[in-house]
């Protein structure tokens, strides 16, 4: 019976079990869903990490190519965040062109990284002028069950971090180009920015982490990116507004959060050796 | 090639780094013989008629209907099915259900980066994998629907196209589709008078792009029918005698029959897993 009502009003069925502080995975409102985290698991990429938050599972791999830098940024190498949703994942999505929820997630992570300059573009060249290493960070949804967001974040960071690139030099008279792949150099990488996701419920309740059934009734959400002690974005796309004191208490539970996920990658980090 | 309006871009010219190697280790492995160690042992320490160990697990994809991950060492393929659900476009109609397959390797699963955007090459795994499985299902069950496989190579190592073979025929069945039968792949390489079973990506290359002019080269796949002793599905790339590829055929046959256990086993713990969900 209780699965009946969950598909015919699902609104219902979770005020239900709100009005007891409790949803109906068992989590409270504040709980987030456990996170397992696999980095290094794609050995054809330069880097790489599978997280799973819950359901969610997103891969991310880094391949490491190489190209002429801009002439006006002679120095500045690239890096190109993509995120695909692809129709392996939910049966919400076509195949084709990524849709406008991809796009908008591509776009937030180029930014974030921009923002928290985790990984600077500058450390990325080669020879100025004349050579940088362009990063393709690819980041694909194995499985959609809400909160895409904070997963590819942490997906990215740990794979970035996992990311060894071998030693290329450029000969200064000839140009020529020669790579010693037994030879690898580490990325650079400076922090390690977490996103963390709410949502408004009904117009009153936060949620944090949530699935996918919340966030199709969800009236609104916020997302939250740290790194450390510092603020880097916040992303709140319309919806219910929030009074200022609920988004400080966001605020300071996103920070929570960021410091023991940033614990995560790094203890997972140790477990990997390469 | 037009640009990607809705992906970020980098640069238009973008070269692989391995290419600028020293000579010596340009290409590792081209030649067939470095593929093969002396006693016959091959680079990866199997014997040439070793499977690689399989992974199998069915019921990894929470959104899909059914959805199955296969590991062959390094080669990892997720698959997932949706469906029946109803044909989008009307002229599409049909009595009969109709089966659609996806197929991509991930930019980042081989040594040289992939495109976004489907291959031709892709395209045509994706066809060969249709063409294996179309057999088995019972299309006349699901009238004036679709049932969907998306297949994705995570890493390809060799064997991709069996692994995908393995992995849509667990995911369909895990999601209830009806079959006449499972279907099993396997692939064997021929170099020669050599029969490498299961090959990786080093011995594939080794095969396919090879300048050394060999007799008789190529990889067999073979999609067989178990229970009914059928094939449902051979491709094959190269160039071989009728005999030499009769004798693959006959490899790759007894190697389906060896994975049949391991898909059935997969099957049964997931149908136990599940039954013990909703006895929750």
């Amino acid at each position: 019976m209780a699965e009946e009502i969950r598909i015919v009003q699902p609104k219902e069925y979770y005020k239900r079990f709100l009005e007891k502080d409790v949803r109906p995975d068992n989590r409270e409102l504040a709980e987030f869903r456990p996170v397992v985290l696999n980095i290094g698991c794609v050995t054809t990429a330069e880097g790489s990490a599978l997280i799973k938050i819950g359901n969610t599972t997103v891969i991310c791999g880094v391949k490491a190519e190489l190209a002429k830098p801009d002439a006006d940024q002679p120095k500045d190498g690239f890096i190109v965040p993509n995120v695909e949703l692809p129709p392996l994942c939910s049966s919400n999505f076509r195949p084709g062109p990524p849709g406008e929820q991809a796009q908008v997630l591509s776009q937030t992570m180029a930014d974030v990284i921009a923002d928290s300059q985790c990984l600077l573009s500058e450390s990325l060249c080669i020879c100025p002028g004349k050579l940088v290493w362009v990063l393709h960070i690819d980041l694909v949804c194995l499985d959609y069950d809400g909160n895409v967001m904070d997963a590819c974040m942490v997906a990215l960071v740990s794979a970035l971090r996992n990311t060894v690139l071998p030693k290329v030099t450029v000969d200064e008279e000839t140009g020529d180009i020669q790579t010693d792949p037994t030879t690898r150099v580490p990325l650079q990488v400076t922090c390690c920015p977490v996103a963390t996701t709410f949502i408004v419920f009904d117009n009153k309740l936060l949620l944090v982490d949530p699935t996918r059934e919340e966030e199709s009734m969800a009236t609104g959400a916020v997302t939250i990116v740290t790194e450390g002690d510092n603020l880097c974005s916040i992303y709140k796309p319309g919806g219910t507004p929030l009074t200022e004191n609920q988004i400080d208490n966001c605020i300071e539970r996103a920070f929570t959060h960021g410091r023991e996920v940033c614990r995560l990658i790094e203890d997972t980090l140790l477990s990997v050796d390469r | 090639m037009p640009r990607d309006s809705r992906r970020l871009t980098g640069p238009e010219e973008c070269f692989s780094p391995y290419d600028f190697c020293c000579s010596a280790e340009k290409k590792p492995g081209v030649a067939i013989s470095d593929c093969m160690e002396v006693d016959n042992a091959r680079t990866d320490g199997r014997i040439s008629s070793q499977l690689r160990p399989v992974f199998l697990r069915a019921g990894v994809v929470s959104q899909a209907r059914g959805s199955a991950y296969i590991e062959l060492n390094q080669t990892k393929v997720i698959c997932s099915v949706y469906g029946p659900r109803e044909v989008l476009r009307r002229e599409d109609f049909s009595l009969k259900g109709q089966l659609t397959c996806d197929f991509k390797f991930l930019t980042f699963s081989c040594k040289q980066r992939r495109m976004h955007q489907q291959d031709e090459h892709e395209k045509d795994m994706a066809v060969r994998i249709l063409e294996a499985m179309e057999s088995s299902v019972c299309l006349h069950k699901y009238p004036k629907s679709q049932i969907n496989i998306y297949v994705m190579v995570l890493q390809n190592d060799g064997s991709a196209l069996s692994a995908a073979i393995l992995a849509s025929c667990v995911a369909l069945a895990s999601a209830g589709i009806e079959m006449y039968d499972l279907v099993l792949a396997s692939s064997v390489a021929i170099c020669g008078t050599q029969m490498l079973t299961d090959p990786t990506a080093q011995e594939e290359d080794a095969i396919l792009d090879s300048s050394e002019k060999v007799e008789s080269a190529g990889i067999t796949t073979m999609a067989f029918l178990p229970s009914v002793n059928q094939v449902s599905a051979v491709s094959f790339d190269g160039q071989v005698s009728l005999d030499t590829l009769k004798q693959s055929q006959q490899v790759c046959i007894e190697n389906c029959q060896k994975i049949y256990q391991v898909v059935r086993q997969c099957l049964v713990t997931y149908a136990m897993e599940k039954r013990k969900l909703k006895g929750r």
